[in-house]
């Protein structure tokens, strides 16, 4: 039996009584069980009300990811939509286990993913070659920047993220843009990628532009971020998936496209597939593909089946995702769409070649 | 099975989107017109506009080719449409971000040509994105998902070559990934 220790802060004394009496009535068909704990240090679900002075307090700490946390809201109080788990008031015990499950389910999600993660960390360790090694800590660095960056809210003032050789990178969530300003702005790309050894933000006052300034959107500094840095190892929030594919294009126009990145675009937009299924149809770098996930992961277009959906149809479902029987299929062209595409592919080369659609980046 | 020796797409999209600029963007031959003057001045105040279509190619060495068709923007020529559609193999919606409602016009095109857009591919060029601050790629993009489909949206320059490319090499992308059910 699984028991996992719950807390609640900022929720009216009545209310912390009937979820006390609701949560030992709740056991599901897993193992799982909850108790509601007064030590909050402990707590894996923490509930709590976000108008309170304790609730906001406690939301202002960081949080290491592996607290859930499920607001407590009055009917009369809006939503936001950065919740991910809203219980409206009154309490019912049905919505409380439906999101119990939910919880239960995107915290094994996580966990996979951090001991995958780390499993992988290791293994990559123990055969590392000091570039690996180098390139380890860069990750780490970069992980640590993602984080930071996705704390940002537009109300937040803009902030200073690197200044290498004399050159400014301001990060202005308000206007959702980067810019880049000093002798060295032109050759950007090679600042976004500097940032990996940056491990902290300042905050500043927003310098006045000059004529070298370079101002990017947020989106194509999180994607050159993660094509040129985190190239590595899959970022935590997707080191787990067994299988890729995407809930939208992300307009890669604006952030500068590769021909193997329209191909995987296209390939993924289809169904999921697993790392190795996409580098058989399209032939790309490891390290490139690694950094075309992360980079798709950062622009919020990923979107993925947990493993144990792809293993096990009879599970319940929470929420409406992806039917398990377009994931991953092995690659197989039925005999006249093969032929069809053969056909096509020489031409298709032919007029790339007479066309000389030159891709900006595939590295 | 013989080895095509042609690929035809269709460019398409509301009158003023930059049919006509894109085609011969990339077309290796002199484009052919069919422009009269103007009469919708409402819809657009550009003096001339297509009324039946336009016509580029790229040709290739031992008379392979891709066939571009443009179509006429306004809906009163809609006739032309299904008759330049037969036998497309991609289509390129071209929307203005300045025109009252982008959102609108996807969904009038995409009812138009739906089942060539279900049967093969289709990319979605987005011209002034930078003038309409109310609407984004990504809401372009939702309003795909809305409909069914997911295709790429991307902002582009109609004027600029290699933007057009991009949008031809993401169907040709599509083409290509396609075999792989």
């Amino acid at each position: 039996m699984k028991r996992l220790k719950c807390a609640a802060i900022g929720l009216p004394f009545n209310e912390k009584l009937l979820l006390g009496s609701l949560l030992e009535l709740v056991a599901l068909t897993d193992g799982h069980v909850f108790a509601l704990a007064d030590d909050e240090a402990e707590a894996e679900i923490m509930f709590l009300d976000p108008a309170s002075l304790a609730g906001k307090a406690y939301i202002a700490k960081p949080n290491p990811g592996l607290v859930s946390q499920i607001h407590y809201c009055p009917a009369d109080v809006s939503i936001p939509n950065s919740v991910t788990w809203v219980l409206q008031a009154p309490i019912r015990f049905g919505s409380l286990r439906i999101m119990l499950i939910d919880v239960v389910e995107k915290r094994r999600s996580v966990m996979q993913a951090l001991s995958r993660t780390q499993a992988a960390s290791l293994q990559i360790k123990n055969s590392a070659v000091p570039e690996q090694q180098n390139a380890i800590a860069a990750h780490r660095k970069f992980e640590h920047i993602i984080g930071m960056l996705q704390r940002l809210t537009p109300s937040n003032q803009p902030k200073l993220l690197h200044g290498p050789q004399n050159v400014q990178i301001v990060i202005n969530p308000a206007k959702r843009n980067v810019t880049i300003s000093g002798r060295e702005a032109a050759n950007w790309q090679r600042q976004v990628k500097l940032c990996s050894q940056t491990v902290s933000l300042v905050i500043i006052q927003v310098p006045e532009p000059t004529p070298e300034t370079i101002t990017l959107s947020q989106e194509q500094f999180h994607w050159e971020l993660a094509k040129h840095v985190g190239s590595l190892v899959l970022l935590p929030g997707i080191a787990g998936f067994e299988t890729f594919g995407l809930t939208r294009w992300p307009d890669l126009g604006a952030l500068g496209a590769g021909q193997f990145d329209l191909r995987i675009c296209a390939l993924l937009s289809n169904r999921e597939f697993s790392i190795g299924s996409i580098m058989r149809a399209v032939p790309i770098a490891n390290s490139s593909l690694i950094g075309f996930l992360n980079g798709c992961a950062l622009l919020g277009c990923m979107r993925h089946t947990p493993a144990d959906l792809l293993h096990s149809a009879e599970r319940p479902k929470i929420r409406p995702l992806p039917l398990p029987s377009a994931i991953d299929r092995p690659i197989v062209s039925t005999p006249s769409a093969t032929a069809q595409r053969q056909g096509f592919l020489g031409l298709l080369g032919k007029l790339r070649s007479a066309l000389s659609f030159n891709p900006k980046a595939d590295a | 099975m013989s080895t095509p020796r042609e690929i035809k797409i269709l460019i398409t999209g509301p009158m003023g989107a930059g049919k006509t600029t894109a085609l011969a963007a990339v077309s290796t031959v002199t484009p052919i017109k069919t422009e009269a003057n103007n009469s919708d001045l409402a819809q657009h105040t550009k003096t001339h506009t297509t009324v039946a279509l336009d016509y580029g190619e790229v040709e290739l060495a031992g008379g392979e080719r891709l066939r571009l068709y443009g179509t006429p923007g306004q809906r009163r020529f809609n006739v032309m449409w299904q008759i330049l559609a037969k036998g497309a193999l991609g289509v390129v919606i071209l929307l203005d971000m300045t025109r009252p409602d982008p959102i609108a016009d996807l969904k009038d095109y995409f009812a138009d040509f739906q089942s060539v857009i279900r049967e093969s591919s289709c990319v979605i060029g987005v011209g002034r994105s930078h003038e309409n601050s109310r609407l984004s790629t990504a809401d372009i993009s939702n309003a795909c998902t809305e409909l069914g489909v997911m295709l790429p949206v991307f902002a582009i320059d109609v004027r600029r070559r290699d933007d057009v490319l991009l949008l031809l090499e993401a169907l040709f992308s599509q083409i290509e990934m396609a075999a792989f059910e």
